[in-house]
């Protein structure tokens, strides 16, 4: 390695006025082809200043620059492509520049006087095919003399980049050498950069100097960046687009390119990677997502596109999400509440579609290894399209996937039912249950599909408008059962569709922003709880098609938001938003083939068959198990109103604000609907909270930022937490809490210091992130049974609430654009203030969490890429004696993912890759806790090694 | 039920995962049930007491007794110094067998036993509760007791040990039949209830040790039909109200175990201290008790096995039977 294959991250401080600062990030492509069409694409940060932006180019040799416009795609990130037919010589030089609204130009990636160079393959110069790794001319120190390209530079020997050695760009001598472009304002001489832009703010090793930069691995910005977001942008921290080292929170990005990298199949894949976050799979094969030791679905928020995915009735999202859709995940570990409101709590998931000129076609397959057994081949196959298309200042994109899947195959060697049904015949005089036969085995079969559409319009001078569309459906196995028995025909449904609008409209300095939402979800959750033949109870009386239950329900969130951000004066933002949603459980019903006759003998109530459930109650009162709960919910209804303000001052950035949010929410007493002579009687759940946070982020030296934050969040009840919905006691319904009206929103407080030091050092760009943190709960809600009681209450504990404390780092060291490592770490100690000493640690989260990844080119070809994580032991919390006794322990893990893919190749006028991605190379039988470890002791088994092979084509 | 690393490589990483950041990690003890002061001595057992799922669940068991006793000693009136129930009941599936770290205890040894001894037969947090409930439901709660009485293969959690009350079970007659939530079939095993009528908190040796001549008898069912007959002068009639000690897992939403004459008793509070039999069953007094199963428990095995200001074995076997079961299995 030498700095060669440092990373040519060009990341150029514009020329500026007093107020306007441009930057553009960007990855010059490794390589263009004669006669095709070449993409620049890059983030513009101060992307709000910029009027125009032009990529200027020619062939080498050519006197005069020709230009391109470079447009807004996607939140920051600009693109531009260079005609094929411009593209001739040996050598493509370019250049990138901005104009702001002040009609000051900038350039802001390389040089007019030192442009990027790029050679050409199959162009005047000859070049037939990529150049030979060993052939690559590696650049010479900074100011040096362009190295020739047959005398290829010493490696080890060169010493790195050094900041002072960074040339600024030359004076600005452009408009004389622009005589084929129209007129344009000179820049003004680049001001130094500041402290933070320390290590972007190095031009690209050996830029404009022949053979100067290393070839790359990918024309796209994603090669330079770190695998979870050395400087990707990140919005989800402060409402725009900031780097994260700027960042006012704990934050991580992964882009595109590491999802890639990392082999991740989905959403939740993607998450277990990051430090802090852990995911898991429950006994009803829904994803949970742990941040910092705790893990409760509804204090997680998982953004979509700016949609909450967190349905209002029991908070769980869809984590399965295709990680091929997704072009980058911004993670907060803490609190958001400030900014996003309830539930933004113990962490927030924002995950930006992709939204692409083009189109990108993917599809592939896959094998899972398993336990035989089952009659269904283990196969997987997926298809993913990603297109966009801009006419003028109209630009529509849609991406949709399609996976099926029939999973892993994995015995459950005992249940609940095990015993009973090993020792009771059916109709057919036969056992249920063979002597040696398992309980059953893991079922995840299923499918999803996720279809997005999504316009957006400029409006000139900043301003923008646009509309989007997203359809998600699943339909899927349970992965064991319900509860505690195994449950193959059980058929889970799940529909999401969301629908936004948005204008940011600029006022001078300033933006308006309006969005609003409109988003549904439904599910459907059938369950087999016992197998066809099972007995009544009643002689000679079966189940003959076995025990069911369904559990339905519909959410809908409407709302929306209004914000203004206002610049008070020079590096001084102020945000006011006002936020309204109303979220309403349009329907809801429990129904069984478990019923009883007149005389109240239990009988099968029919031969149905999955999805064909009769609606309507099938319970004979006291015992009302299905229709409306005994208390129902009316419409939630939220106002949020938040007062935030930015301040630079000088290496320091301060953000202040605070959020107050209100709902109410009233219950109707549906016991008191049958006489009609008076209103039924209503309790109203209202709550509120403010949200406060203060981050301080302070650029205290030449690479290195130090933040200190405190903040505080809130989650409001879900609606199944506050419906007193009751079940009857049966041997099928066990395991249930009951809602409880009179539930208060649970609170965080966090406090957090961090620090970034980043550097570049032979033959590396380092990237050390860490960061501590400490947070208290109050009046959490519980859901611990104590007793064996059936249905007891979800409570607000006042007094008591859960400490935690931990700390998560991570480090970086890019090598090139095909050659990086990582490691990051994560450690967190959770303790439970209602349990006594020694029985109050919070364990089962692993608590501690290491990552090792790497990526290498092999040859010219392949990059091999992958990653180890390990994860420390999980033992069931002891709360309580009962909790004692059903205790279970899962022992740490070692998960070992590769990833062999090629490099691009044309195919058809596109580029063309083929990957190999191998899942669990080890085997390692991970699992995740069930319900009730001793009646299912195998606990939930985890995938096993599993094998995609996928092939992309873009164009 | 620990799993194991498929690969050597796995084991390997592993190891090495341990030997950096196991010390990381810090765990409860998971062999210690949750309580505090486990190791403080609460009696001196002078024999061996079986708790045994099978044991338990299916016939009367002195563990049963001494817990029972326990829920008339934990919710007496401490002021007036006399008890307030006339019969307790405990459901068999509130004492466990299933020990800590998956180690079975099926016995409770001769000797000291410590507040973790309990508390590892009994990890149920449950609160005590006072019922009022008329003697025909009473009935009904016992006949659901005791339709598998003296089945040990399937002995059900709803298995009943009581104290201040001695019942005779007669297993020739037809069991309650009961079915997801409904009474299919009406019980009739249950032939009497003997009440011993002892109010006395001061005698703790053993409440009820004998069933006196005087006591309030409930005369058997007809067999043929759902009325009372008079069997002797000593008789009650079946709307006469009794107090029933147990906890609030029995009468629970729902009513836990099956016991559907106390479903969502719970939340039925009593219109008055003398409610009329129409209004029952209800909770004469709840929460407000303080009492709840493990610390009544204790606070009874300690008093029991206290003479003189020191610790004395208790009895074991007591001699005393209370369910008097008769052709069962």
């Amino acid at each position: 390695m030498n700095k060669a294959l440092l990373a040519a991250l060009a990341l150029a401080p514009a020329a500026a006025s007093a107020q306007v600062r441009i930057t553009f990030l960007h990855t010059a492509p490794r390589q263009a082809r004669a006669g095709q069409d070449l993409e620049i694409v890059g983030n513009m940060f101060g992307a709000a200043d910029v009027d125009r932006a032009y990529v200027h180019y020619r062939n080498a040799g050519d006197p005069n620059f020709k230009n391109v416009e470079l447009s807004p795609d996607q939140g920051d990130i600009y693109r531009a492509v260079i005609p094929g037919r411009d593209i001739t010589g040996a050598t493509l030089e370019y250049w990138v520049e901005a104009v702001d609204f002040f009609g000051q130009s900038h350039e802001i990636f390389t040089s007019q006087d030192r442009p990027q160079r790029v050679a050409i393959l199959g162009g005047a110069g000859g070049v037939a095919q990529a150049p030979q790794r060993t052939e690559v001319p590696l650049p010479p120190p900074p100011r040096s003399e362009p190295p020739r390209r047959e005398a290829p530079p010493p490696r080890r020997e060169e010493p790195p980049p050094r900041r002072e050695e960074v040339p600024l760009p030359p004076p600005p001598r452009i408009a004389q050498e622009r005589a084929n472009e129209p007129p344009r304002p000179k820049p003004k001489p680049r001001p130094r950069p500041r402290e933070t832009d320390v290590l972007t703010a190095e031009p690209p090793p050996g830029a404009g100097e022949e053979g100067g930069a290393r070839p790359r691995a990918r024309g796209a910005l994603a090669d330079e960046l770190a695998l979870y977001g050395a400087e990707d942008p990140v919005s989800v921290a402060a409402g725009h687009e900031q780097k994260v080292s700027e960042a006012p929170a704990i934050v991580s990005s992964v882009n595109e390119e590491a999802i890639r990298e990392s082999g991740a199949r989905t959403l939740a894949d993607v998450l277990k990677l990051l430090p802090g976050f852990e995911s898991s799979r429950d006994i009803q094969g829904f994803y949970h997502v742990a941040v910092r030791g705790i893990r409760n679905d509804a204090e997680v928020l998982l953004l979509y596109d700016g949609h909450r995915l967190n349905n209002p009735y029991d908070g769980k999202a869809l984590y399965e999400l295709p990680a091929q859709d997704i072009e980058r995940v911004e993670v907060i570990r803490g609190p958001g509440s400030a900014l996003y409101g309830g539930g933004a709590f113990l962490g927030v998931v924002n995950v930006v579609p992709k939204r692409k000129e083009g189109v990108q076609a993917t599809a592939g397959g896959a094998w899972f290894d398993g336990d035989p057994g089952s009659a269904d081949p283990p196969l997987e196959g997926e298809a993913h399209l990603v297109g966009g298309q801009k006419w003028g200042d109209l630009g529509v994109y849609a991406d949709g996937s399609a996976v099926a899947t029939n999973g892993y195959h994995r015995v459950i060697s005992t249940d609940n039912l095990t015993g009973t049904l090993r020792g009771t015949n059916g109709p057919n005089g036969q056992p249920l249950l063979g002597k040696d036969a398992p309980a059953g085995y893991t079922d995840d079969k299923g499918r999803l599909l996720n279809l997005g559409l999504a316009a957006k319009y400029q409006l000139g001078q900043g301003s923008e408008t646009g509309v989007d569309l997203r359809w998600l459906h699943e339909q899927r196995a349970a992965l064991v059962g319900f509860f505690d028995t195994v449950g193959p025909g059980s058929v889970l449904g799940w529909d999401i569709l969301l629908v936004g609008a948005h204008l940011a409209y600029k006022i001078g300095e300033d933006t308006l922003q309006l969005r609003l939402h409109y988003d549904t979800q439904s599910a459907d959750r059938f369950f087999q709880l016992a197998p066809a033949g099972y007995p009544t109870g009643v002689a000679n009386s079966y189940f003959q098609n076995g025990v069911f239950e369904d559990f339905a329900f519909s959410t809908t969130s409407l709302g929306g938001e209004v914000s203004y951000d206002r610049e008070l004066f020079a590096d001084n933002h102020l945000l006011a938003s006002l936020q309204l949603a109303r979220e309403s459980l349009d329907s809801y019903a429990d129904t069984t083939n478990v019923g009883t006759d007149s005389s109240g003998k239990p009988v099968d109530l029919g031969t149905m068959q999955a999805q064909q459930f009769p609606t309507g109650c099938q319970w004979q009162p006291p015992l009302q198990m299905c229709g409306l709960p005994q208390t129902f919910l009316q419409p939630r209804l939220l106002i949020g109103a938040l007062l935030q303000d930015e301040w630079r001052v000088g290496p320091l950035g301060v953000t202040a604000g605070v959020r107050f949010d209100r709902y109410s929410q009233a219950l109707l007493d549906t016991s008191a609907l049958a006489k009609p002579q008076a209103a039924p009687p209503t309790t109203e759940n209202v709550g509120m909270a403010f949200s406060p946070r203060l981050g301080l982020v302070w650029a205290a030296a030449e690479g290195l930022v130090l933040k200190g934050l405190v903040a505080s969040a809130y989650r409001p009840p879900t609606f199944q937490e506050l419906s007193d919905f009751v079940v009857p006691v049966m041997s099928f319904a066990t395991g249930r809490f009951a809602g409880s009206s009179s539930l208060q929103p649970v609170k965080i407080l966090t406090a957090e210091v961090g620090g970034e030091y980043a550097f570049t050092t032979a033959p590396a760009k380092i990237r050390l992130r860490t960061n501590g943190f400490y947070q208290r709960y109050s009046s959490p809600i519980v859901a611990v049974d104590t007793t064996g009681n059936n249905n007891q209450p979800f409570t607000n504990r006042s007094d008591q609430g859960v400490h935690i404390f931990g700390a998560e780092a991570e480090a970086r060291a890019q090598f090139g654009a095909r050659y990086s490592q990582f490691v990051n770490l994560s450690w967190f100690r959770a303790t439970d203030e209602a349990a006594p000493d020694g029985f109050n640690y919070l364990t089962d989260v692993p608590q501690y969490k290491l990552t090792l990844g790497v990526v290498q080119g092999l040859g010219e070809l392949f990059d091999l890429s992958g990653q180890v994580t390990l994860g420390a032991e999980r033992r069931n919390d002891s709360r309580t004696v009962l909790e004692s006794l059903r205790f279970w322990t899962i022992p740490a893990y070692a998960v070992v993912d590769g990833v062999l893919r090629t490099q691009p190749m044309a195919l058809a006028g596109g580029q063309f890759t083929v990957g190999l991605i191998l899942r669990n190379l080890l085997g390692y039988d991970y699992r995740d806790d069930v319900s009730r470890p001793d009646r299912i002791p195998g606990l939930v088994p985890g995938a096993p090694r599993s094998v995609y092979l996928e092939a992309a084509l873009k164009y | 039920m620990a799993m194991t690393t498929k690969t050597p490589a796995g084991k390997l990483l592993l190891a090495l995962a341990a030997a950096a950041l196991g010390s990381c990690a810090t765990y409860n003890d998971q062999c210690t049930p949750v309580v505090s002061d486990p190791s403080t001595t609460v009696a001196i057992l002078g024999g061996d007491l079986t708790i045994a799922r099978a044991d338990v669940r299916s016939t009367d068991q002195e563990i049963g007794r001494i817990m029972a006793d326990s829920f008339l000693y934990g919710t007496a009136d401490a002021a007036k110094k006399v008890l307030q129930g006339d019969i307790a009941v405990l459901n068999a599936g509130d004492i466990r067998d299933d020990g800590v770290c998956g180690v079975k205890l099926t016995t409770l040894t001769r000797g000291t036993i410590t507040r973790k001894d309990v508390r590892t037969v009994l990890p149920f947090d449950n609160a005590l509760y006072l019922v009022a409930i008329k003697l025909s439901d009473l009935r009904k709660v016992l006949e659901h007791g005791y339709y598998a009485a003296g089945n040990r293969t399937f002995p059900p959690g709803s298995f009943l040990q009581i104290a201040g009350a001695r019942v005779k079970v007669d297993c020739t007659l037809p069991a309650e039949k009961i079915g997801n939530g409904a009474v299919i079939t009406e019980g009739m095993r249950v032939r009497s209830i003997e009440f011993c009528g002892d109010t006395n908190i001061a005698d703790t040796a053993s409440f009820c040790s004998t069933f006196k001549s005087g006591g309030n008898v409930l005369a058997p069912r007809d067999v043929t039909g759902d009325s009372w007959v008079a069997a002797s002068p000593t008789d009650v009639p079946p709307d006469t109200i009794v107090k029933l000690v147990t906890s609030d897992f029995v009468i629970g939403d729902g009513g836990n175990d099956n016991f559907i004459v106390l479903a969502g008793v719970k939340d039925k509070p009593c219109p008055s201290k003398t409610p009329a039999a129409a209004d029952t069953p209800c909770v004469l007094a709840g929460t407000e008790l303080g009492a709840d199963v493990f610390n009544s428990v204790v606070a009874w095995m300690n008093a029991d096995s206290t003479q003189g200001g020191k610790l004395v074995p208790i009895p074991v076997p007591d001699g005393q039977s209370r369910i008097v079961m008769s052709s069962c299995p």
